[in-house]
């Protein structure tokens, strides 16, 4: 473990203004992430600033739509979220533990570094981790790995369970920056891997996330989120789906389906949401959105099976939201 | 009163909550003033030579005093098999040569002042390979399997393949079952002090005589110069039994620098520090009549073994002919030489992994003859062990049976395949038959009296965390005659009385053996003292008249004509007494000594996502006498819950171009959790066995032997579709 040094701050101001200039500084919240990735070498860090004095833990409904401060606790057991956004609290129950939720922040969620083995060992090759050094997962034990959104030289997914249901709300990340805020819609702020999958996200080194904004939506109250994993809890997705459904005189009008598990991003499943709108919401429309959402995958050798996954699982997130 | 087969508390229960227990990692010796760390740096290539060591950074950072690789660590001596378990002679000469053999060898240890300077200076380490191709896993080199005629010869009774021959129904089938790591809550911890009159040892350690021996053999010093110590444990599961480089690595760093000197494994490095258990691939034949009765069991296995390989790999087979009454039996083993680390037990590393495949062909038999899966094996219960012939020391397997499949409602079950539902899911009822080999070890117990009455029992035997300080301090009791909270027991530190293992099930076997005799050699030897004590009111009394109830010793027929162990002792000084248990020998034995057990399981499967659950569990052992129902009834649910991980989510899993582990770590490698376990139940058949001391046969295993198939088995039932690649991940059920 490389010695590094720790400060905390108390105002936003002077976080973005310690982390920014220095290419060896990082945000810590909650630690779950960092620590680890500082212990075992996939990041390089000399300097933790901690945020966690910062006033950005605030959960505050309102008529137009939801914040949620970056460093929130608990939002799964915030009434509110949990009778208008339940695809929201569903996602955060089911991510983790109880002892790591504890802990953990919405920031920090969304800022979790991918599973794939080969970015976690330090061992092996990993483009993401290493840029140039190659990617193990293609060839190697890629189960876990990508469907959609990858390429030559990556194919990694985000473990997210937390943006995957920010996706399928249309959320928008607020963050800070020495240049001043930004809005980001959530889709936007992860990168695809292209030729450099190190460059994960669009914001620039020191760039804080204040908050989300989850606008209110004819759909989010109808939502749900459906997680599928190697044992009952405590494991990251095999599959997961997102849907958010706004059903009125028996039609779907407007909806949103985004996947977990198979993809460098939260993956919105844009064909599947074509192939419902405008359809009731039965059996048979619930299939053709499953069918929608698996087509184009690219799987690999061992992730083949994500593909049916995301069909039955599809659908299967759909019946759970009524007829 | 008796204390044995009452469900006390752990004794040690109390330590343990309030956190009061220390763990070897949790120790410092002494004052722990001069304690320093030594951390690992493990081999990146799986294969090949070592072509250079960079330390200069390394020796170079902040608080580092040593820094050790093959270059300049002490010589060691090799280590003969009988000695130890697990990688043993040439295997173990950690740090001795430029050879690498397995990914997460080690290949250089530094030593710091602190933790977190040691593992800094580790990552600084920069080694240079000449890499070479390993063999990843079993079927990469599975052209190339050999025999092992000396370690697993093959089992030859009456004729296989006329059996086959002359059978209605032929069920030919292969399984394969995946390597798996050993996951204890605590890691491989070792702290060393050596000075030069003794090494002292505190290790985390399924057997601290082993490591004790091992570590004189291999430092040329006699083994009264080293004492070990291990007085709590965060649990093994054979992991911990196995003779193994951090023990070694750790005495190196403390001769060298001499300080006293602590290394922890990390949960990575679990991955390749005591080895696993062994990839399998399983062929299995039964022949059977048309009403199910067999007529030949052919089990041919391919395991695993490291390319260094070269002590005895278990012969997984080696119990298939024990199960099933039928007159042509034939198992075979081969290994492949594979470039990971040296397979060791872990939780019945033959019973366990080998009848996987026996007992899920019973049930793929069963449902081809349209016969219940229960009904085929009552109807081949073996009269006497179809192995060596000899009849049973004592067999309670129909009853459990009996009573497991009562308890569990197994006649409600639908035989059909689909036929069962709870809303979307399909639920799938299971079972399997469970044996375990029942044995013990030589093992010698002291125990000591003292003027208070207070008496101690000491064996150098370790408790794992299963409830050895419970049944032995039972055991003593009531041997001795003592209130239980007079007794206390002693355990994990070579200077008291050898003892054997905690492993194979033989623990309580031995431990309560060695601890009645000297239990009783004592009270014998108090009474002996108090009959020529003109002081006594028993003097005079001849001894085989006088009793002894609650530490109160009296003569037979007049309870007013006694007097209290304390009062005795108070006249006569501390007495003790050893007792010395010695196993029946295995050559010539006139019976078979087993345990037996019956699982049953109910899953519930979502037809269209894949995913299992196991929602009930019943399993019926018979395991001779219990001694304490509660602490075995915790030993069963550990047992059930991973016989779940073997059946559903367990798997190491490497990487075949280079034979690295892929999931090295707990967010990989799953291990089940609190939401993967049901309602686990335990049903103790007990039975009096007059050729087993106490009739204890042992738990540790039987637990878990029969989980993981009843689960197959079940998921069948549920589905209609039979998965033999263990473990059955959601997947595989798409
Ligand atoms: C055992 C385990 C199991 C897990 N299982 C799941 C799961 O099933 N599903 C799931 O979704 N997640 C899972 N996680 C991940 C967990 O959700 C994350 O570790 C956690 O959300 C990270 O939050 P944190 O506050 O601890 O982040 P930290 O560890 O403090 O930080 C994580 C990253 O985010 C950056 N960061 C943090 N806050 C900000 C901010 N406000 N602005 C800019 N950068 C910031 C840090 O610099 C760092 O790079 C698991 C984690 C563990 C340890």
């Amino acid at each position: 473990m490389r010695p590094f040094s720790y400060t905390t701050v108390s105002t936003v101001r002077s976080a973005v203004l310690q982390v920014s200039p220095d290419p060896k500084a990082l945000y810590v919240a909650g630690a779950t992430e960092v620590l680890n990735l500082v212990r075992e070498g996939q990041i390089a860090a000399d300097r933790l600033v901690d945020i966690r004095a910062l006033p950005l833990t605030s959960i505050r409904p309102g008529a137009e739509g939801l914040h949620i401060g970056a460093l929130a606790r608990h939002v799964e057991n915030h009434p509110v979220v949990r009778r208008d956004y339940p695809v929201l609290a569903q996602a955060l129950l089911a991510g983790a533990s109880p002892q790591v939720r504890n802990m953990f922040t919405p920031g920090g969620n969304l800022l979790q570094r991918t599973r794939c083995s080969y970015y976690r060992d330090v061992r092996f090759a990993c483009n993401r981790r290493e840029p140039g050094s190659g990617c193990g997962a293609l060839e190697g034990n890629n189960r876990y790995n990508a469907i959609f959104g990858g390429s030559d030289h990556c194919i990694a997914v985000h473990p997210s369970d937390l943006a995957v249901a920010l996706t399928a709300l249309d959320a928008v990340v607020r963050t800070q920056g020495p240049a001043g805020a930004r809005s980001i819609p959530i889709e936007e702020l992860y990168r695809l891997p292209g030729e450099e999958p190190h460059r994960e996200t669009v914001l620039d080194h020191g760039e804080l996330i204040t908050g989300i904004d989850v606008p209110a939506s004819r759909f989010a109250a109808r939502s749900h989120y459906l997680k599928i994993r190697d044992r009952a809890s405590f494991a990251f997705a095999l599959v997961s789906v997102a849907v958010a459904v706004d059903v009125r005189r028996g039609v779907v009008r407007d909806c949103r389906i985004a996947l977990g598990g198979v993809a460098p991003r939260p993956w919105r499943a844009r064909a599947a949401e074509a192939a419902l709108t405008g359809k009731p919401l039965n059996e048979e429309s619930r299939r053709a959105a499953g069918q929608a959402a698996a087509s184009g995958a690219t799987p690999r050798r061992h992730n083949r099976f994500k593909v049916a996954m995301v069909e039955r699982a599809v659908a299967r997130a759909l019946s759970e939201v009524g007829d | 009163m008796s204390v044995v087969g009452r469900p006390i508390a752990r004794v040690e229960g109390r330590l343990k909550v309030t956190g009061a227990a220390r763990y070897t990692a949790d120790l410092p010796q002494d004052d722990g003033k001069d304690l320093v760390h030594a951390v690992a740096v493990c081999a990146a290539v799986a294969k090949g030579r070592i072509t250079s060591i960079d330390a200069r950074q390394a020796r170079a950072a902040g608080g580092v005093l040593e820094l050790i690789t093959h270059h300049n660590a002490p010589r060691l001596r090799p280590v003969p098999a009988q000695e130890v378990l697990g990688p043993a002679h040439e295997t173990l000469l950690v740090l001795q040569d430029d050879r690498v053999h397995y990914s997460g060898q080690p290949v250089a240890v530094v030593v710091a002042d602190t933790l977190e300077n040691a593992t800094h200076a580790a990552s600084l380490v920069r080694v240079e390979y000449a890499e070479e191709r390993p063999v990843a896993t079993l079927f990469e080199g599975i052209d190339d399997a050999f025999d092992s005629p000396r370690y697993a010869p093959p089992t030859t009774i009456g004729d296989v393949d006329r059996g086959l021959a002359d059978a209605a129904v032929v069920i030919d089938r292969t399984y394969t079952t995946p390597a798996q790591h050993h996951h204890p809550m605590e890691t491989m911890a070792t702290t060393v002090r050596w000075t030069a009159d003794e090494v002292t040892v505190h290790v985390s350690t399924q057997t601290i005589s082993m490591v004790r021996d091992g570590l004189a053999t291999t430092f040329g010093l006699r083994p009264e110069q080293v004492r070990v110590v291990s007085e709590f444990l965060g649990g093994g599961f054979g992991g911990k039994a196995a003779w193994c480089w951090p023990s070694v690595v750790t005495a190196m760093a403390a001769r060298l620098t001499g300080r006293q000197v602590r290394l922890v494994t990390t949960r990575r490095q679990m991955f390749a520090a005591t080895g696993q258990r062994p990839h399998s691939v399983q062929r299995v034949r039964l022949g059977a009549r048309r009403d199910g009765v067999l007529t030949a069991i052919a089990q041919d296995c391919v395991g695993e073994t490291s390319a260094f390989y070269d002590t005895p790999p278990f012969y997984i087979g080696a119990a298939t002919p024990v199960p099933y009454g039928c007159p042509n039996i034939r198992t075979t083993q081969r290994f492949v030489k594979v470039n990971c680390q040296t397979p060791v037990p872990m939780r019945s590393p033959v019973e366990g992994v080998g009848l996987v495949s026996v007992e899920s062909a019973m049930d793929e038999l069963a449902a081809e003859l349209g016969v219940d899966p229960l009904e085929l094996r009552r109807r081949n219960y073996a009269e006497r062990d179809p192995n060596s012939g000899l009849p049973w020391s004592s067999n309670g397997l129909l009853e459990c049976y009996e009573r497991g499949a009562r308890r569990f409602g197994w006649p409600e079950r639908n035989p059909e395949p689909r036929s069962m539902r709870d809303g979307r899911y399909l639920v799938g009822w299971g079972m399997a038959t469970a044996i375990r080999h029942a044995g013990s070890d030589p093992t010698s117990a002291l125990v000591r009296l003292g003027a208070d009455g207070r008496a101690v029992v000491q064996i150098g035997s370790q408790d794992l965390g299963t409830g050895t300080f419970t049944i032995m301090t039972q055991v003593a009791a009531d041997a001795l005659g003592v209130p239980v909270e007079m007794m206390r027991a002693e355990l994990g530190d070579t200077d008291l009385p050898t003892g054997g293992g905690s492993f194979g099930s033989h623990t309580a076997a031995s431990v309560a053996a060695a601890a009645r005799l000297a239990g009783e050699a004592l009270r014998a030897k108090v009474i002996r003292i108090a009959v020529a004590d003109e002081g006594s009111p028993l003097s005079g009394a001849s001894p085989d008249d006088v009793l002894v109830d609650d530490g109160y010793l009296f003569v037979r027929g007049d309870r007013s004509r006694g007097e209290r162990y304390a009062q005795i002792l108070r006249r006569n000084r501390l007495q003790s007494a050893t007792g010395d248990h010695t196993p029946p020998p295995r050559e010539g034995a006139t019976v078979a000594r087993w345990a037996f057990g019956a699982d049953f399981t109910e899953v519930k499967v979502d037809p269209e996502l894949g995913t299992v659950r196991v929602t009930r569990h019943v399993k019926a052992i018979e395991a001779g006498r219990i001694i304490n129902p509660r602490t075995a009834r915790s030993q069963v649910i550990g047992g059930v819950v991973m016989g779940i991980g073997q059946a559903l989510t367990e798997a190491t899993e490497v990487d075949r171009r280079d034979a690295r582990i892929t999931n090295a770590g707990f967010w990989g490698y799953h291990v089940p959790v609190n939401a993967d376990v049901p309602d686990i139940e335990a049903i103790f058949v007990e039975r009096d066995d007059p050729h087993i001391p106490g009739s204890v046969k042992g738990l540790g295993e039987i637990a878990t032997i029969g989980t993981a198939p009843a689960i197959l088995n079940a998921v069948f039932h549920a589905t209609g579709k039979r998965v033999r690649d263990l473990p059955i991940t959601p997947d595989k059920l798409l």
